[in-house]
């Protein structure tokens, strides 16, 4: 009986995935790419139906702890989704994030285009890592394990996405991406 | 039928074993589910045949033999976004329809209405940031490559262990593997949806059975079935007539009845079965006959005559001497000009006939017996033109050969004329009220399908349209939008004018059709109230902006040439002015004088009453001056900084005594927009706005005078005809006046506001309707300055007044003005 409960336990596990065909990001891409990379902590998780009916999105609220590229720390940023759950409706969208209430994450984002107000994760759920405590209480990151994607992988060989760092080293390491860039850019 | 239930069951010990296939959890409900899918006609930019990579990533899933899926391909759509509307469409997003980032490739949405089961999905490929081909391109994503697998996600299936799968969740760019499926997705799929007895299906008989048969002549019937689950069908006889036969593999039936078997009816069915063992019968009847005399459908042109035929089948057997056929037809549609037996196979008998007005009869003689198969006589006839188009049948009433034994049976024919055609039909879609062509309309000869769009002109042709003696039927319709502007506030007024009998709707044909906001044949000041609010952006789903033809269906009669100036009206719900078109271009807006100028007050501060407590908060007077034409509505757009302000109040101000305004708020603007049957002649406040600041107040908050009116409309000219000012100091000192009445109506109190441009004497006093002065407020010389005298709705000795209307008369210099007011208990 046991068994054949951890069996549908397993089973059930699985249901909410979904269908998505996407770059695989590396952590250079992810901090080039954005238009923002904060950290940031969930204060609220909304889902709503748009104005028509006839999509779901979630808004996730987070107040900033750190802004890397600019100046907002405790501001707020709305972070938008699409998909969620209302009543009995759901609409699945493979690769988005999970967002709970109280998490705190690095959150690499870009302006949504349909609401200039609004940011989305690049690469989906590439764009979220969260942060965690390991044994020695030291804070690390790791970047949300909700991709059940298809990526598509641009470069050969193994692909750095900056796991496990401690969350200053992960934040060094996006800032030398960030400046390295900017320098090409100006043509350093 | 074992082998696949085993191979099935083989399948579903698999997959739990080694785990490489994976499910999502949520799939198809029923037996045998149909997956219907569209493709968005805007199609991908970077290939041509992409449709038919799609089809095929559907067609891989839904082929494989033992699921029980099915995927249906519905057609072409102009829809293009994702959403949950019932159109599960594939498509290539561009610009802004691109919301998932640079990164993402290609997305699956996927609806459920609970755990288990999928209600809808969109499929949406990246055109924004990727280039796509079909070809295999080494740079590109490959379309059949990854629509394959996001049909699978479409479908429940989740990403599969095997490497090489279609499932497996990486890919390279140019890969192509994927267009067809591995056997771990076949397997995948066939145990999400097996195909087993309960839900295979039987084969569909689509042929209609031949039930006539001739003795002597060879019988054949082409038995065709389908198989909704692909499955490959064989036919067998279970009830059949001696020595007849069919193929098992194609069906077809053959059989030589006899004469023995002739005037009796045979007891056929025909079997199809399945590759699973489920069969279909299929029941009919073969009668056999003798002799058949029957016509040919045939065709004549106008103005031809017709050698119509009338022929015999086999005769050899009988030893036909003679015999006598009589055939009807319709005088009225058709003349018979003669009968003859030229080249027939009795042409050497004798013959005679005699044609009455409804009947042509023949009769044939010879000594030896006739032989053969072919034409017995033929009839010369004319039809007549206006019977063009329409199938005319000429029944055989009779045909009897040697002494009536055997009796023929007859097949009758029918003649068709077709008409000519190649004609021209052309006109205009125009605007009721102007004369101005409506450009997109779409227009439809019912009768032939054939559609056209207007031009912007409002030309519209149809070519080639076949000659018609029947009426053809044009169905004009015209997608909402195309508004240009045409809907403001000035229809409003047009229609509390109306209502109140100042300005009858009967300027243009469909006026008052198109003051109908709601639709309920009722012209009152609700609908005025749904055109302001309509202006306001509130939806409340009215026909407002809905385009109407006056007919929708328009009759041309007899097309038999060209048919030109075809004139259909039409008009727009909510623009009573008619005034469609007439705002465009430089024509109208050019030769329209300045009627007056919109501007606004620096934001100042002011207390703002929130529930009990007074607050300080901002506020600006939208103004009106150099009136030099009635004005008798307008529209106003205010942006504001919605980041530091929230709209506490829109106030109307004394011009707009007596209108009807109202003011929505949308994200950072205030929409504003009022009308009237007493047009404003004057200078004066139509609004006063009050914003909260979000945060703290900060005296000498400047920023606030950035905000802009975005759009200005005075009756129905546009802001480029109103010189728009900003902020200016002083800007309000332009005239000594009454700048506002608030509250009004009012219960107790009412505070009046009025501004001092020189030195002067004032006087400011409140009067009942009759005249009599009520209370003086004011009587002295003031200095130039904004002030302010609240009114405590008693007169100078303290009697308080019961409700009514009082006039406010204001007096500079010698200059007079009244305004109403107005008390309520």
């Amino acid at each position: 009986m046991v068994s054949k409960r951890a069996f549908y336990f397993l089973f059930i596990c699985v249901l909410s995935l979904h269908a998505t065909t996407m770059y695989e990001l590396s952590l250079k891409n992810l901090s080039t790419g954005s238009d923002m990379v904060v950290q940031a902590k969930v204060t609220a998780v909304v889902k709503q139906w748009n104005p028509q009916k006839n999509m779901i999105y979630t808004y996730v609220r987070m107040n900033i702890r750190d802004d890397l590229i600019g100046d907002d720390e405790d501001k707020e940023i709305i972070i938008k989704l699409a998909g969620g759950q209302i009543g009995q409706t759901k609409l699945f969208v493979e690769g988005m994030a999970n967002y709970k209430v109280g998490e705190e994450n690095m959150l690499f984002l870009f302006t949504d285009p349909k609401n200039l107000k609004a940011f989305q994760t690049l690469g989906m759920y590439q764009g979220k890592y969260e942060l965690y405590l390991d044994e020695n209480n030291v804070t690390r990151v790791r970047q949300s394990s909700s991709g059940h994607v298809k990526l598509v992988s641009r470069e050969k060989g193994p692909i750095e996405k900056g796991n496990d760092l401690t969350l200053q080293e992960f934040k060094t390491k996006v800032l030398q991406y960030i400046h390295s860039a900017q320098k090409e850019r100006k043509g350093e | 039928m074992k082998k696949l239930v085993i191979i099935t069951i083989l399948v579903q010990i698999l997959s739990l074993s080694t785990a490489a296939y994976d499910f999502l959890g949520v799939k198809w409900p029923g037996k045998n589910p149909v997956v219907q899918y569209w493709f968005s006609e805007q199609g991908c930019e970077d290939v041509t045949d992409e449709w038919q990579y799609m089809h095929e990533s559907f067609d891989v899933w839904c082929d494989v033999p033992s699921t029980a899926i099915d995927c249906q391909f519905m057609g072409m759509t102009e829809v293009n976004q994702v959403a949950k509307d019932d159109v599960q469409v594939l498509t290539f997003a561009k610009g802004n329809e691109w919301e998932l980032g640079p990164n993402v490739i290609a997305a699956c949405y996927i609806w459920s209405n609970s755990i288990k089961d999928i209600v809808e999905y969109d499929i949406i490929f990246n055109n924004k940031d990727f280039n796509w081909s079909s070809s295999g391109h080494p740079d590109k994503m490959d379309i059949g490559h990854i629509a394959t697998h996001e049909v699978g996600h479409a479908l429940g299936m989740d990403h599969s262990s095997v490497p090489g799968s279609v499932m497996w969740p990486t890919a390279r760019l140019g890969d192509i593997a994927n267009r067809v499926l591995h056997p771990d997705d076949s397997a995948g799929i066939s145990a999400l949806y097996p195909r087993t007895n309960n839900n295979n299906r039987a084969p569909v008989f689509v042929s209609n059975p031949v039930t006539d048969a001739i003795a002597g002549m060879k019988y054949t019937y082409d038995v065709n079935a389908i198989d909704h689950d692909g499955d490959g069908i064989t036919y067998s006889l279970k009830v059949h007539p001696l020595n007849m036969r069919i193929d098992s593999l194609t069906g077809n039936i053959i059989w030589y009845p006899k004469f023995l078997d002739l005037h009796i009816s045979h007891n056929v069915t025909v079997l199809a079965t399945d590759e699973m063992g489920k069969s279909s019968e299929q029941h009919f009847q073969v009668t056999v006959t003798d002799l058949v005399v029957y016509t040919i459908d045939d065709t004549v042109d106008i103005g031809d005559t017709l050698y119509y035929e009338v022929f015999v089948t086999p005769m050899d057997e009988y030893g036909v001497l003679a015999g006598n056929i009589e055939l009807n037809y319709n005088e009225d549609q058709m003349v018979i000009l003669d009968v003859d037996t030229i080249g027939s196979i009795i042409s050497g008998a004798t013959s005679v006939h005699n044609i009455t007005k409804d009947m042509v009869k023949f009769a044939f003689a010879g000594a030896e017996p006739f032989s053969g198969e072919g034409v017995l006589f033929r009839i010369k006839l004319l039809v007549f033109n206006e019977f063009c188009g329409r199938a005319l049948t000429l029944p055989l009433k009779t045909a009897f050969f040697n002494d009536g034994i055997p009796v023929a049976t007859t097949k009758d024919g029918t003649v068709f004329m077709p008409c000519g055609g190649g004609y021209q039909v052309d006109g205009k879609v125009l605007y009721s009220s102007n004369n101005r062509g409506v450009e997109a309309a779409s227009l439809e000869i019912v009768e032939l399908n054939k559609k056209v769009v207007s031009n912007k002109d409002g030309f519209f042709a149809f070519s080639d349209i076949p000659h018609s003696c029947l009426p053809y039927t044009v169905h004009t319709e015209k997608d909402s939008g195309d508004l240009r502007d045409a809907i403001t506030a000035y229809d409003a007024s047009f229609i509390l004018r109306h209502v109140v009998g100042l300005h009858p709707l009967t300027t243009y044909d469909h006026q008052k059709a198109s003051a109908d906001a709601n639709g309920n044949d009722m012209y009152t000041a609700y609908d005025a109230a749904l055109i302001l609010r309509y202006i306001l952006e509130y939806d409340d789903g009215t026909e407002i902006g809905t385009w109407k033809m006056a007919p929708e269906d328009t009759t041309l009669k007899q097309v038999t040439g060209p048919m030109h100036n075809v004139i259909i009206k039409a008009y727009l719900v909510g623009d009573v002015s008619g005034n469609w078109r007439d705002n465009l271009g430089n024509t109208k807006r050019s030769s329209t004088p300045q009627i007056a100028s919109v501007y606004k007050s620096p934001f100042e501060a002011c207390d703002i009453v929130v529930k009990k407590d007074t607050l300080k908060g901002y506020k600006s007077m939208v103004s009106i001056k150099d009136v030099s034409k009635e004005v008798f509505a307008g529209q106003i757009e205010l942006t504001f900084n919605s980041d530091k302000y929230t709209v506490h109040a829109v106030k109307p101000g004394p011009l707009l005594n007596g209108f009807l305004s109202m003011h929505n708020v949308k994200d950072d603007r205030v929409l504003i927009a009022y009308a009237g049957t007493v047009p404003i002649t004057q200078d004066g406040d139509l609004m006063q706005v009050e914003l909260r600041p979000v945060g703290a107040f900060i005296p000498g908050d400047t920023s606030l005078n950035s905000s802009l009116i975005d759009r200005c409309l005075v009756n129905e000219f546009k802001d480029q005809q109103i010189s728009i000012k900003e902020p200016l100091i002083g800007a309000r000192l332009v005239s000594t006046n009454i700048t506002s009445i608030y509250p009004n109506p009012f219960i107790h109190t009412v505070a009046i506001e009025y501004l001092v441009k020189t030195q002067q004497q004032i006087s400011l006093g409140i009067y009942d309707l009759r005249g009599r002065l009520l209370s003086m407020l004011v009587q002295e010389s003031k200095k130039p300055g904004l002030y302010k005298v609240v009114w405590n709705g008693k007169t100078s000795y303290g009697m308080p007044i019961s409700s009514q209307i009082f006039i406010v008369r204001f007096q500079s210099g010698k200059e007079a003005k009244n305004t109403k007011i107005y008390k309520i208990q």
